[in-house]
């Protein structure tokens, strides 16, 4: 494999698996194995969560970048990438036949979208049922969990940021809790926007900016820690404008 | 306490929720039941604690502790990452109704109530971390010394082949 072909193995992985959820110490360790693999020791990588740039110094120094837009938590395919990273350290495989586990990686199936509906109906619903909430209660919330699917696949096909996600989502819900609220429905709102509100819970930030800090990767620490928070403020800010307009 | 109200029922709730939220990150099959395992955990934990009157700080972090621990050796034993289990492990801890709260008192004007309620979420917040942060750390270093062992040995190999080159050389 020339240095080209394994600086542009190297980039499509990492940039795959940053997209798919890992943390930033898993992306640069892996592919520095794989450089190790190749026996090119000295290659100098520089990974965020977004972009990666890797450079392989032979004979004629070779540097390879990606930029890697937004994220699409996909833990399984991120599974993958992790088994063929070994498969490669301990097989050393041609350029062409990587890049094929890497397509059929791509291709691995995701689960349907009324599945995925109905997953979120049933987070909804759980975490209204688990704040306290009443039968009445759990309904509506999971009905408000459906709401912020359809929302937030809307608003990730116009490439809205996770900010804007978060405001919007929990900004549409609280004011549909809060209508409900008011035609006596249910007796209150708040467990309804709590159970649906856990849908956006910045999970995989929160893991991903602690494991960054614990490998001291502190830039992409940061990155990610902002992320979590301001996903969190936005939610807040959100139910917020519609618990302050229910007041009036 | 309340054995079957207390830690029963909240733990068959996330059982169910979290099995829904694992397919939210596309967690496929074995690995979909042990993260929602991990969920049941951290619920465990938690419930248990706070039932035998340990504070609520602490019972964050022992339950935090105790799934950083179980998604480590999970991860170890399935050959995967340790995101796939602990990304659902921790969501029963998120503070989902402190930070509500928060916000109610801040929108209520009422500040007193907001700071209080404000240091609870971070306290929370905190408590998850470090709880992570310790046993993420440790099981960190065990590995770091591991490999570093392992390559000492390698480069003794290496050093005794070297030498004995030179030995053959100055023969």
């Amino acid at each position: 494999m020339t240095d080209v072909q394994l600086a542009q193995v190297c980039t499509t992985i990492a940039k795959y698996m940053t997209l798919y959820g890992a943390e930033i110490h898993r992306v640069e360790d892996t592919i520095k194995r794989i450089c190790a693999a190749y026996s090119k020791h000295n290659a100098q990588i520089y990974a965020t969560p977004a972009n990666f740039i890797i450079t392989i110094k032979g004979d004629m120094p070779v540097t390879d970048t990606v930029m890697v837009g937004g994220r699409q938590t996909n833990l399984d395919r991120l599974g993958r990438l992790n088994d063929l990273s070994r498969w490669i350290c301990l097989r050393r495989p041609e350029h062409m036949a990587i890049l094929k586990k890497l397509n059929e990686i791509n291709k691995r199936p995701v689960y349907p979208q009324a599945v995925m509906y109905a997953a979120y109906f049933i987070v909804g619903g759980a975490f209204t049922f688990f704040y306290g909430g009443n039968i009445t209660e759990v309904i509506f919330g999971s009905l408000l969990a459906v709401v912020i699917r359809f929302m937030s696949e809307r608003l990730k096909a116009v490439k809205a940021s996770a900010f804007l996600n978060a405001v919007v989502c929990s900004a549409v819900i609280s004011f549909l809790a809060v209508a409900i609220k008011s035609v006596d429905f249910v007796s209150g709102f708040d467990k309804m926007i709590i159970g649906a509100s856990m849908t956006l819970v910045p999970g995989i930030q929160i893991t991903n900016c602690m494991r960054d800090f614990i490998s001291g990767d502190f830039y992409s620490g940061i990155y990610t820690l902002t992320e979590a928070l301001l996903t969190a403020a936005g939610l807040a800010v959100g139910a917020g404008a519609a618990v302050a307009a229910s007041l009036i | 306490m309340d054995i079957l109200n207390d830690i029963v029922v909240p733990c068959l709730i996330i059982f169910v929720a979290c099995i829904a939220f694992g397919m939210m990150f596309n967690i496929l099959r074995r690995h979909l039941i042990a993260a929602a395992i991990g969920a049941v955990v951290s619920e465990f934990v938690y419930s248990l604690l706070t039932g035998l009157e340990v504070s609520e700080v602490k019972s964050i972090f022992l339950a935090a502790a105790a799934v950083a621990l179980y998604s480590e050796i999970l991860a170890r034993l399935f050959r995967s990452p340790v995101n796939m289990y602990l990304v659902v492990s921790i969501i029963p801890l998120v503070p989902g109704k402190t930070i509500y709260d928060t916000m109610i008192t801040l929108v209520l004007g009422d500040s007193e109530s907001f700071l209080s309620r404000l240091l609870d979420t971070f306290e929370a917040a905190g408590a998850i971390a470090m709880g992570i942060f310790m046993v993420s750390s440790v099981v960190r270093l065990i590995k770091d010394f591991r490999e570093a062992n392992g390559r000492k040995i390698i480069e003794a190999i290496h050093g005794l082949a070297s030498k004995h080159d030179d030995n053959i050389k100055k023969i």
